[in-house]
């Protein structure tokens, strides 16, 4: 069942188009990273999603329907931007007025300020919280009522590693409830650790669009390196199990087909080429988000949506 | 509606800000009604009760406008400042909801503080009630229709200023421009006069907004020399007319433009 599905959707400022013919759609249960560089547009797909910005043309579905109806039921909450609070209120307040406008009980505020690990700063005001802790209030608010969707604009933002990792441990079991989770965020190695599925965005239009496995391809090149490393690249070229063959740095870079990289070990060893090194080159994200994002599509990767 | 009025409440008892505000208002009413009731004490006229009723009504009524303008000012447009009025629809309240209990909480800022300066000057009046002077004694109805005519300009003025917070979406711009409209509409209105426009004049927002708090004009027929040419239904009529034109755009500003 799709749970978002967003066509042909444009954002205009006058000449300036932030958003240009974005389609893509969003499956129940999955985590989504939505990524991008500054200015690429992510913020304005979210804020069009949460229907607080008014796209130009193109249509967003949730679950079927509207993001107004979607909001209203309590199905879709989450965060825009920076932790929007009320500073003179205490956390707990920001919260008793998140719980009021989607009619939840009191009850439930206390549960999500723990699981936030807010629990103690939750009777300061907002104004003395650290960026930190207002993503973390802003995340308890967006969870308050269970939601089936949170979309959640850069939630670890601000927080440092032990922060992150307690964010990333809550989206992770999140999802193992089912929950499906839209996450725009600069930190890929964040998406690689948490996410299903990622979009990539640069300039305002979709890149590519797939499983994150798709992105970061399996275990197949390695690099290699050897005392004599004229010889070992002229033996790889003629190695028949071999790849997309080139040099990189002070290395050979290979993909293996059909054979795994001990018959390579024996093939070079037999030659009188014997390795200093050898080892598995996997591509990350990161590597497809910047070669994504500087117009350089390596192979393998997803085609463009 | 009852949780988008309490919701309105909420937020504005909560912040110091609205504490400042209103001990400030409190102050120059107090000074206020206090200088009338001192010298009235010494120098006469008698400042009781009946005849007390007209000042209670109205004299104070410019200050409460102010700064009721003022507070929704700084409530409404704190609220785009910390983005919170953008949370409050992703949170699941509907634009016409917000909007909603903002039209809410203009009469409520209204009648607390015009509440406030009715009450300190029916107390001041009940201590000074025996004099042997003049009495002005009008109908009953006629100090019930100032009464409303008063709170009808306190909401056409926070009408005014909820207008400009929508508008501007900054606080400090937002009261700014609430207070200097005033100075404007009166500039453009005089420049009328000077044209011998005076009919025009009257019918300028502002200047129907000063009829709506004088007393005199809920008594026409005291004073054939009024200054205004408003019969007090057709006064109270036309600042109804201009509360809701100011009313209906800012609901259009705020529905249509991106939060």
């Amino acid at each position: 069942m799709s749970v978002l599905e967003v066509r042909g959707l444009t954002k205009r400022y006058g000449e300036k188009v932030a958003v240009e013919e974005l389609s893509f759609t969003i499956q129940q249960g999955q985590i989504f990273g939505f990524l991008g560089p500054n200015g690429s547009g992510k913020t304005t797909t979210i804020g069009m999603i949460f229907g607080v910005i008014r796209p130009t043309s193109g249509s967003i579905f949730l679950f079927g329907g509207s993001s107004r109806e979607a909001l209203a039921r309590g199905r879709l909450s989450g965060t825009l931007e920076q932790p929007n609070v009320y500073p003179y209120l205490t956390g707990w307040e920001n919260l008793q007025i998140a719980a009021a406008i989607k009619g939840l009980d009191k009850k439930l505020i206390e549960p999500a300020l723990a699981a936030v690990g807010m629990i103690e700063a939750g009777g300061r005001e907002a104004r003395t919280y650290s960026l930190g802790m207002r993503q973390r209030l802003a995340l308890a608010a967006a969870m308050l009522g269970d939601p089936e969707f949170l979309v959640l604009d850069e939630p670890t933002n601000g927080l440092d590693p032990e922060g992150m990792r307690e964010i990333r441990e809550l989206l992770a079991h999140l999802a193992g409830s089912g929950r499906t989770i839209f996450i725009s965020t600069h930190l890929l190695d964040e998406v690689e650790k948490i996410c299903t599925h990622v979009a990539i965005l640069r300039g305002g239009r979709l890149q590519c669009t797939g499983a994150v496995t798709e992105f970061t391809g399996p275990k197949v090149a390695f690099r290699l390196r050897a005392e004599n490393m004229c010889q070992l690249l002229d033996a790889v070229m003629q190695y028949e199990f071999a790849g997309n063959v080139r040099r990189v740095d002070d290395t050979v870079r290979l993909e293996l087909t059909g054979e795994g990289p001990a018959a390579l070990s024996r093939y070079l060893a037999c030659r009188g080429i014997y390795l200093s090194e050898l080892c598995g080159d996997r591509q990350t994200l990161e590597d497809a988000f910047l070669a994504l994002t500087s117009r350089e599509v390596p192979a393998g990767m997803p085609e463009e949506a | 509606m009852r949780r988008a009025l309490w919701l309105e409440w909420f937020k504005l008892r909560k912040r110091l800000a609205t504490w400042g505000v209103y001990i400030t208002f409190l102050t120059l009413t107090i000074f206020l009604f206090g200088v009338s009731f001192y010298g009235a004490r010494h120098r006469g006229p008698y400042w009781g009760f009946p005849n007390a009723w007209g000042d209670i009504l109205t004299e104070g009524a410019p200050i409460a406008s102010i700064f009721g303008a003022v507070l929704v000012a700084l409530t409404v447009s704190s609220e785009f400042e910390w983005r919170t009025s953008r949370q409050s629809i992703i949170d699941g309240l509907s634009k016409e909801k917000w909007l909603l209990g903002k039209l809410l909480l203009i009469p409520l800022i209204c009648v607390a503080l015009y509440g406030t300066q009715v009450a300190l000057g029916a107390t001041l009046g009940c201590l000074d009630t025996h004099s042997p002077h003049e009495l002005f004694f009008y109908p009953m109805s006629t100090y019930m229709t100032a009464g409303f005519g008063v709170l009808l300009g306190m909401y056409w003025y926070s009408a005014v200023a909820l207008l400009i917070s929508i508008s501007v979406r900054s606080a400090g711009p937002a009261i700014g421009l609430t207070v200097i409209y005033q100075v404007f509409d009166n500039i453009v209105a005089r420049t009328l006069r000077g044209f011998r426009l005076d009919d025009v004049a009257a019918w300028l927002p502002f200047q129907v907004h000063n009829s709506l708090l004088e007393f005199k004009q809920y008594w026409p027929h005291s004073s054939p020399t009024l200054d205004y040419h408003w019969m007090t239904w057709g006064l109270l009529l036309t600042g109804v007319l201009w509360a809701a034109a100011f009313v209906v755009a800012a609901g259009w500003i705020y529905l249509r433009r991106d939060l």
